[in-house]
């Protein structure tokens, strides 16, 4: 059992600079996320979305602010492995190496999170099997379907059974029956206690998977609640419509 | 470790599942020292069609230099020059300036005279000579580049030995007619004008003997390597196909930057550094057993086709501190390749055509000692220059360790050089936000 009051991970003041550009990518960006809570961060392309996941996964340097993960300041290079060990990141890209079988990309990333024997064959074991793909274990990757790519991508982020979860765009690109079994996998380990942070720019998702939507456009928060008090509070008909009239219908490229 | 392990095994486990790959890396290099030895083999044999410049350096300042010098510029095709020190004389030799330097060493003439006197008495004496071998230490060396070919060796020795005959004959006919008139001028004195006892008519030439001064070809001394085909193209092939291995590292890389692979590491609890050496010592061991190939090839497969067996020698320790070097420098170029380049096309056009070209200018292709005098100044910036320079001291000097420090060092250097450029190189890309 967890206590879903505990904040898994706490951003205060976020901003990127990136080398070259006049305008920060991402600025000053706070939020709260608590077990077994999934947050949907929002935005038209360029928004700041993946430069928000990349810093609050370690993967990049803030300019300023901070970010806490598990009560652990991410700055803090003596804790970083510690951290680390707390999140997975599932890429909006396939990162699974093509020419090994399922079973082969989970030995390989379990190892790397320090899972060994029998352990880690429970593991991958059970990986499969949630993300429905033991049959397939021993296939190679590249012969896998776009679905079941997709699956095994997030199966990869679960070996090490992480607190907290970011996702970006895990459902782009595959059919109906693949990304309604990823979201019920997912809301299953939302109830087992897994803080995720969800990037996508499907509104259905978001409104069926997300317990708190945050809209970022131009590296602002510009919406910040829960998606039905947000399409309330705005009073459009739903998330898209709600989304359209804060970013506007002009094409981001 | 078990990391580290984890990353040896997967990426073996990609190779070995790349067959196209695995194909580049073993058959093309396999391919390539079977045919350029058996070319070159033969090649070398025929070489020698062109005019030749040979440098004199005459220490003895005897006469003997002008009177050599004058028996070979009576061909048209050799032209001779006068060289201050033998050093310098092999250092240009080397340089392609001179094909061959002849050295007349200090004391030639004096050790000469001495033996003339003796060979001069037992001539007018009519003794049996009591020594038919030449006088120790007197001697002209000949020192060739190593790309002159044995027809042009044999003319060049003959004529400077027919030289060296002519001079002896004529310095000791000189000196048998002096000893003659000064006996006669002796005899003449004691009242005699014909004297029983001494017979006037010419000396009997069988009675010289052997030359008392030998033309020797010398061996060539430290600093110009002279392989045969074998010894020069097994290590040069292998070395290659050790470099061909930036091709599928740099896209092993490339493909983690562009899928989110390397990303997804970033955030893993482990170090890069540790992901990176996983890599390089996954590949170092493709490279150890392409190594093992080219050599087992050189040693049973080309003496089948007639060539001589490549000999590994006994230098162990040697060969494994050049061959680490040589695959830290491959693999770390790779890795630069991977880090830098912007795409798998980027990596794939640039990183086999740099490698010919390094492989080109450091000896590969053509040997260091047959390249012109500019081509031979820029293998020394070639890092397959570097390492083939390393390897033909180990398998034509036999060198120790000693001697292949230098190159060892400078692979190294390369090594991590390339690996600071990737770093940096990711840094950057980092703190854009691009990997």
């Amino acid at each position: 059992m967890y206590h879903n009051s505990e904040i898994i991970l706490k951003v205060a003041g976020l901003t990127k600079n990136y080398p070259g550009h006049t305008t920060p990518a991402l600025q000053g960006l706070d939020l709260e996320i608590r077990r077994g809570e999934i947050l949907g961060l929002l935005g038209p392309n360029g928004a700041g979305k993946t430069t928000a996941v990349s810093m609050m996964s370690t993967l990049l340097v803030p300019s300023s602010g901070s970010v806490k993960i598990c009560n652990c300041d991410t700055s803090d290079r003596s804790k970083v492995r510690k951290i680390r060990r707390q999140i997975g990141l599932i890429p909006q890209d396939i990162a699974l190496y093509q020419q090994l079988s399922a079973r082969e990309n989970l030995e390989f990333w379990g190892s790397l999170y320090g899972l060994q024997g029998k352990e880690k064959k429970k593991r991958i074991d059970f990986c499969l099997d949630f993300v429905g793909l033991t049959k397939k274990s021993d296939e190679r990757t590249a012969f896998f379907s776009g679905g079941m790519k997709r699956r095994l991508n997030i199966a990869a982020a679960l070996m090490h059974q992480p607190l907290l979860l970011y996702l970006d765009e895990p459902t782009v690109g595959i059919d109906t029956q693949s990304r309604s079994m990823i979201l019920e996998r997912l809301s299953r380990l939302r109830s087992q206690g897994a803080a995720m942070v969800y990037t996508t720019h499907y509104m259905e998702e978001v409104e069926e998977l997300c317990d708190r939507v945050m809209i970022l456009d131009q590296g602002t928060v510009i919406a910040d609640g829960a998606p039905a008090d947000l399409v309330r509070t705005h009073q459009c008909g739903n998330l898209q419509e709600l989304y359209l009239s804060l970013t506007g219908r002009q094409l981001r490229d | 470790m078990v990391k580290l392990i984890a990353i040896i095994n997967k990426e073996l486990l990609i190779l070995w599942r790349d067959r196209v790959g695995l194909l580049i890396l073993f058959v093309m290099p396999a391919v390539l020292v079977l045919v350029i030895t058996l070319v070159q083999d033969n090649t070398q044999k025929l070489m020698g069609d062109r005019n030749w410049r040979i440098c004199l350096v005459d220490e003895d300042q005897s006469g003997l230099g002008d009177y050599i010098a004058d028996v070979l510029q009576s061909s048209s095709r050799i032209i001779v020059n006068h060289g201050n020190n033998r050093e310098q004389a092999w250092e240009e030799v080397k340089s392609g300036e001179f094909q061959a330097e002849i050295i007349i060493f200090k004391g030639t003439l004096e050790k000469l005279r001495k033996g003339l006197r003796h060979k001069s008495r037992i001539i007018l004496s009519g003794e049996k000579p009591e020594f038919s071998v030449p006088i120790a230490g007197t001697e002209i060396g000949i020192l060739f580049e190593p790309s002159v070919g044995g027809g042009f060796r044999s003319a060049i020795t003959g004529n400077v030995r027919l030289a060296v005959m002519g001079w002896e004959t004529e310095t000791l006919m000189r000196e048998v007619v002096k000893k003659l008139f000064e006996l006669r001028a002796q005899r003449v004195g004691e009242g005699a004008w014909v004297t029983p006892g001494i017979d006037m008519s010419l000396p009997d030439l069988s009675k010289i003997g052997v030359p008392l001064i030998q033309v020797v070809e010398q061996k060539q001394g430290i600093g110009l390597l002279m392989p045969t085909a074998v010894q020069q193209n097994v290590p040069a092939w292998a070395m290659f196909g050790i470099f061909f291995i930036v091709v599928p590292l740099a896209g092993s890389l490339l493909r983690e930057r562009q899928n989110g692979t390397l990303a997804r590491m970033l955030v893993l609890p482990v170090s890069y550094s540790v992901l990176l050496i996983g890599k390089l010592i996954a590949f170092g061991l493709v490279c150890l057993c392409q190594f093992g190939l080219i050599v087992a090839l050189g040693r049973w497969l080309l003496p089948l086709m007639g060539t001589d067996p490549f000999v590994f020698g006994e230098q162990y320790l040697t060969i494994s501190v050049v061959l680490i070097s040589v695959i830290c420098a491959a693999t770390s170029y790779g890795v630069l390749l991977g880090s830098v380049a912007k795409s798998y096309e980027q990596a794939l056009m640039f990183g086999p055509i740099s490698v010919v070209i390094a492989a080109a200018i450091g000896g590969v292709m053509v040997p260091v000692y047959a390249m012109p005098p500019l081509m031979r100044e820029l293998s020394n910036i070639s890092p397959l220059g570097w390492g083939l320079k390393g390897f033909l001291k180990i398998f034509v000097q036999n060198a120790e360790i000693n001697c292949v420090l230098a190159e060892a060092l400078l692979l190294l250097g390369f090594a991590f050089f390339c690996l600071g450029l990737a770093r940096l190189s990711l840094e950057r890309q980092m703190r854009a936000g691009m990997a």
